[in-house]
């Protein structure tokens, strides 16, 4: 049975996906694009109480199922980029067919996810993108697209349009993107992204930001801006993959942590862009001054992995994020199954100082795992690059 | 006013957007340029839509629960 139910769309708007929680409800919007999460009472269902009469007091960082789910669908690439998080490699091991990829999609569908975001080594076909994005929609579900867009060509990018978004993969401008990769291409994905520009009404691009193109950021969304680009995603540098072997030397350094967040809005603000982070930067936006209700209210949350997302890789290995397939011995058959992340959902639990008495704990929930346990050897660790803990730790 | 606020629900959460990269999750910050107004604001509109979603669904004869 089909866990969502299809209500009216708002004037002028998309239709929209409704789900019970144990928090209240979430409806999922496609036009505008957006998710709401309320409680009991805004959708009228009766909810429980606690002896003493008040309400119970449910997170709702904890829904029912995840709202999106990560899939890495190849392995294999020839690209050869240094900091690969999924380690692709020319002969990487074979991924699923395609068929037993529908069904992992309609195991997500039945649970009710919203969103499916699509990745894979460059060596993957875009057609097959391309036949799980429909599949994905015959499902009710929307399909995004994470690419470096090699092999893209006009006629392939106008099937793209079955995506709700697809973003582009640069690292920065030309010297920038070719010492975060290892390798040139730049042309290439410049080329790719006028490509989709042209075809495509909602693309973006994503950049990993690392120590070696910080200073570039700038630069990259200028040249994002003039080529008619409104939308940016820039993302933390993990240890994950070959990225374990070189985190050290790309992850952002203690005064590029220290200037991120106002030097990113402030890019933002000139230069009129739609910048998301993602949620391994939450300690750092947690630092800004903002108070929690608000960043809560607006949908801010550190890691949400096993909750919120959930990943599956080529080989068909359910992860609680991207980056932590291989930390699991679990299959996308076992995604369902109650509290199976659980080191991940209640990390807020067994919180660590400065964690435990930090106002932003249930926002933040530690910033991101897989950075601490590199560095500290604990995945219970607070991660080093929030502020508060390098405080702390300087004494 | 307070009961009939609580009666009437809250809005936890709005997420604009959708997350368009494969690996980890993405989340709007251009909201944060806006200050806490712009939040207010993005609670009261998506709260809006989706009592207006809601409320169609229900005039149809159909309830969510």
């Amino acid at each position: 049975m089909r866990s969502l139910i299809e209500i009216q769309p708002p004037p002028g708007g998309g239709n929209g996906l409704y789900r019970h929680e144990p928090f209240g409800a979430t409806i999922a919007f496609r036009r505008p694009e957006m998710v709401v999460l309320v409680d009991h009472d805004f959708v009228g269902r009766r909810q429980n109480r606690t002896p003493s009469g008040q309400r119970s007091a449910e997170p709702f960082i904890q829904p029912r199922a995840p709202f999106e789910a990560h899939l890495t669908i190849g392995h294999r690439c020839d690209q050869g980029c240094q900091g690969c998080y999924i380690d692709a490699l020319p002969d990487g091991p074979e991924d699923l067919p395609l068929a037993e990829w529908r069904q992992v999609l309609a195991h997500l569908a039945e649970l009710g996810v919203y969103h499916v975001a699509l990745g894979a080594g460059e060596s993957t076909p875009i057609q097959s993108f391309i036949t799980l994005a429909h599949e994905a929609r015959r499902l009710g579900m929307t399909p995004n697209l994470s690419t470096a867009g090699s092999g893209l060509t006009p006629s392939l990018a106008k099937e793209l349009s079955v995506f709700g978004r697809v973003h582009l993969s640069l690292d920065g401008t030309a010297a920038a993107h070719e010492r975060v990769r290892g390798h040139g291409g730049f042309e290439s994905g410049l080329m790719s992204l006028r490509i989709l520009r042209a075809f495509h009404p909602r693309v973006g691009v994503n950049c990993v930001v690392t120590r070696e193109n910080f200073d570039e950021l700038g630069s990259l969304l200028r040249l994002v801006k003039r080529e008619g680009v409104r939308d940016v995603e820039l993302l933390r540098f993990k240890p994950a993959g070959r990225g374990t072997r070189i985190f050290d030397r790309m992850d952002m350094t203690p005064i590029q942590y220290a200037t991120f967040v106002d030097r990113v809005l402030g890019l933002g603000r000139r230069l009129h862009l739609h910048i998301r982070l993602d949620c391994s930067f939450a300690p750092l936006v947690c630092s800004a001054g903002i108070k929690p209700s608000r960043l809560l209210r607006a949908g801010l949350a550190g890691c949400v992995g096993g909750s919120w997302l959930v990943s599956v890789d080529g080989r068909g290995r359910l992860g609680a994020c991207s980056f932590d397939t291989a930390a699991t011995n679990l299959g996308w058959r076992d995604l369902g199954q109650t509290n199976i992340f659980a080191d991940y959902t209640e990390w807020t639990r067994h919180a660590p100082e400065p964690c435990s008495s930090c106002e932003y704990l249930e926002i933040c929930r530690g910033g991101c795992h897989v950075v601490a346990r590199h560095l500290t050897g604990n995945f219970f660790a607070p991660d080093p690059s929030c502020p508060r803990v390098a405080s702390m730790r300087a004494g | 006013m307070l009961s009939k606020r609580l009666k009437r629900g809250r809005v936890l959460s709005v997420r604009l957007g959708s997350n368009p990269n494969s690996s980890s999750l993405g989340v709007d910050v251009t909201w944060l340029l806006g200050g806490g107004a712009f939040v207010s604001l993005l609670s009261l509109v998506g709260g809006t839509i989706t009592r207006w979603a809601l409320g169609r669904r229900r005039t149809d004869g159909e309830k969510p629960d």
